[in-house]
């Protein structure tokens, strides 16, 4: 077997679309929250079109799902097959370390939480080994950066960035 | 006429003009900060100005923003400013096969040329076209909002029911918060952070902008693989694009300026509309949304035309067309000037000379426009990976929070951020959340408004069926809906005609 039959058979999987059955499952319940909500709501301008949303996102969402059960399971090319496999954990990482220095930006400020971000992404996005001069230009770039736009969205175009609680600038 | 051409030629407002031009295409590029936040952030530099000179900076500050959107569209799959929504379904595809640089001279040149067609309707047609704005009544508005929606179809090719159910949740989240209308508080469930609903600025930076980096941080490759060397500008090549996509550019251009003449459209709309037309009118519309060139040609036009249309009903009658509009309406009450269908006359000599400096700032576009972006690629496909991803994260949580002042914003920019990019892995695209999250807002309102006057005046059918311009619209939805089907139709009865020849 050649080697472009085995990648090819590699990019091939049997497919029933389970990912769009579930997410088509959520956005019903989404929908039946949301209905649940339109109830207790008593002015018709505030309830008539978003029910008739709904009503779409839910009978669109029933129609996808009767459609993915009656078909029968096909063999689809994986374009997202990759020669190597992308990691999952620093995706994860990155979310996370977004989330958290958003969540962190009321209490140590927005300088504080952007700067750990920065870093943070630095550290995830580093492939190739770590040398010290790199360590130097990249922390003085990463400092700069941040700096820099802190600077000119705090001073100039004044935004008033949250300076956090337990550490205050000047 | 002429004598207002040589005021706005003088070495002080051609200076401005350049310096509004690019002060704005570097504000426009980067995610979040928008075209309005450009000139409001600006206004204050033009009190000291002549009048002439700050509105001449001001248009050429609003016009370099929206031009500037289309670099983060084209290099990073976010667009830098609304308007340029639809620059990234071509745009970004371009770059990902090396062609990031020839999108850009293409999106300068398209720029360019929707400008200069949005300042001559301007200069001739201003009074006339500003009766069109008052014609258009909440009915039409909810029907044009209908019309955007259309382009969901041809967003979803391959699979229609998840592009509508996209749709549908982008609705859904337009009704987030306070009501259109009624101003009751929806969909929070009973969350602090989702009493201000969901900012569309924020939200396209996390629909758009972080699954670009969820995938980036996956993966060692480089973010554009760029083959071969560098080529330049490639302003000749662009330039034999453009005049291929003549046509496309100059009815991208006039739609750009009628939707930017009506008040609160603004340049997303143009952009999507733009879009839709010109896919539609293509003959190989297989291409769009996989980089073709007419799709950047189509947006950038329109979107640049909406500044010299916006400025129709914010000149004539005091009703800003687009937000940035807002902000120089302002700044004209602060100069003492009094707008209105007088103006023309009463202030002639200000008005057509800040006219005439729309074009020149518009010219002076292409090469500040091409030169900074030529910088913004090269930047982009040399910059390590472990610079890049925490330079735009870092512009995507400023941004975010600049925009209403907000950390709830940045948290809900990083959620539908996450959620872009686990539905985009079962096939439910982005751009169909995208446009239901924009015309959302429009389209309950539209249809709330003629609603009540509908019943109100007992003619409910007439009030959604009846008026001419609606038809018109209706029309065209109809036709962009079932043209595909009908072309087709006829394809495969000429094919039978020739097999059986």
């Amino acid at each position: 077997m050649s080697h472009s039959e085995t990648e090819t058979k590699m990019h091939l999987r049997r497919q029933r679309d389970i990912g769009g059955i579930i997410c088509a499952a959520l956005f019903i319940l989404l929908g039946v929250a949301c209905l649940y909500e339109t109830t207790l709501m008593t002015d018709p301008d505030s309830y008539v079109f978003p029910r008739m949303v709904i009503a779409g996102l839910m009978g669109l969402s029933l129609v996808l799902i009767i459609n993915a059960l009656m078909k029968p399971d096909t063999v689809v090319t994986d374009e997202n097959a990759s020669a190597v496999a992308p990691s999952n954990s620093r995706r994860i990482l990155l979310v996370v370390s977004m989330l958290g220095a958003t969540l962190l930006m009321p209490w140590v400020g927005f300088l504080l939480s952007g700067l750990g971000a920065f870093v943070a992404l630095m550290l995830l996005s580093q492939y190739d080994p770590w040398t010290q001069g790199k360590i130097w230009l990249y922390s003085l770039v990463a400092v700069a950066i941040v700096c820099g736009f802190y600077g000119v969205f705090s001073y100039l175009l004044n935004v008033p960035l949250p300076e956090g609680s337990f550490i205050q600038f000047p | 006429m002429l004598e207002y051409l040589f005021q706005a030629l003088t070495p002080l407002n051609l200076l401005l003009a350049l310096a509004g031009v690019v002060a704005g295409t570097i504000i426009g590029s980067l995610p979040g900060l928008t075209a309005t936040m450009a000139v409001a952030v600006l206004v204050p530099i033009t009190f000291t100005m002549p009048v002439t000179s700050a509105l001449i900076m001001l248009g050429a500050i609003y016009t370099g923003a929206i031009y500037g959107g289309a670099y983060a569209a084209i290099l990073l799959n976010t667009p830098g400013t609304p308007s340029a929504i639809a620059t990234t379904f071509d745009g970004y595809p371009m770059a990902k096969r090396g062609d990031g640089d020839l999108a850009i001279t293409l999106a300068c040149i398209a720029s360019v040329v929707g400008g200069l067609v949005g300042a001559f309707f301007l200069l001739v047609l201003a009074p006339p076209l500003a009766e069109v704005a008052l014609a258009f009544g909440p009915a039409e508005y909810f029907w044009m909002a209908l019309f955007g929606l259309t382009l969901i179809a041809a967003l979803s090719e391959g699979n229609l029911t998840k592009g509508l159910i996209g749709g549908c949740f982008g609705l859904l989240l337009a009704c987030v918060g306070s009501a259109a209308v009624s101003g009751d508080i929806r969909f929070t469930f009973g969350s602090l952070t989702m009493i201000g609903g969901i900012e569309t600025v924020s939200a396209l930076i996390g629909l758009y902008c972080i699954p670009v980096l969820i995938d980036l941080v996956a993966v060692s490759e480089r973010h554009l693989n760029v083959t071969g060397e560098q080529r330049g500008y490639r302003l000749k090549e662009a330039m034999a694009i453009s005049w291929k996509g003549k046509f496309n550019l100059a009815r991208s251009s006039i739609i750009g300026t009628f939707v930017g003449i009506l008040p609160g459209a603004g340049g997303s709309i143009a952009g999507l509309v733009s879009y839709s037309e010109a896919r539609r009118a293509s003959k190989d519309k297989s291409q769009f949304g996989k980089g073709a060139p007419e799709g950047i040609q189509a947006t950038e036009s329109a979107n640049n035309a909406t500044v010299g249309g916006g400025f129709v009903p914010t000149l004539v009658l005091g009703i800003p067309g687009t937000p940035p509009d807002a902000v120089i309406l302002g700044a004209l009450m602060v100069h003492g000037l009094r707008v209105g269908p007088e103006m023309f006359e009463s202030s002639g000599s200000i008005v057509y000379t800040f006219i005439f400096g729309l074009f020149i700032a518009t010219l002076l576009m292409l090469p500040a426009g091409l030169l900074i972006g030529r910088y913004a690629y090269r930047f982009i496909i040399t910059v390590p990976k472990a610079l890049l991803v925490p330079t735009v994260a870092f512009m995507t949580l400023i941004g975010a929070y600049s925009i209403r002042n907000s950390v709830s914003d940045v948290f809900i920019m990083l959620v539908l951020g996450a959620l872009s990019w686990v539905l985009n892995r079962f096939g439910f695209s982005p751009s169909p959340i995208v446009l239901g999250l924009i015309l959302g807002r429009i389209a309950e309102e539209g249809f709330v408004q003629s609603w009540t006057i509908g019943a109100a005046t007992e003619n409910l059918f007439g009030m959604f069926f009846g008026r001419p311009i609606s038809m018109v619209i209706i029309a065209a939805i109809g036709l962009g809906l079932f043209y595909p089907f009908f072309a087709k139709q006829i394809r495969l009865k000429r094919l039978q005609k020739e097999v059986i020849e």
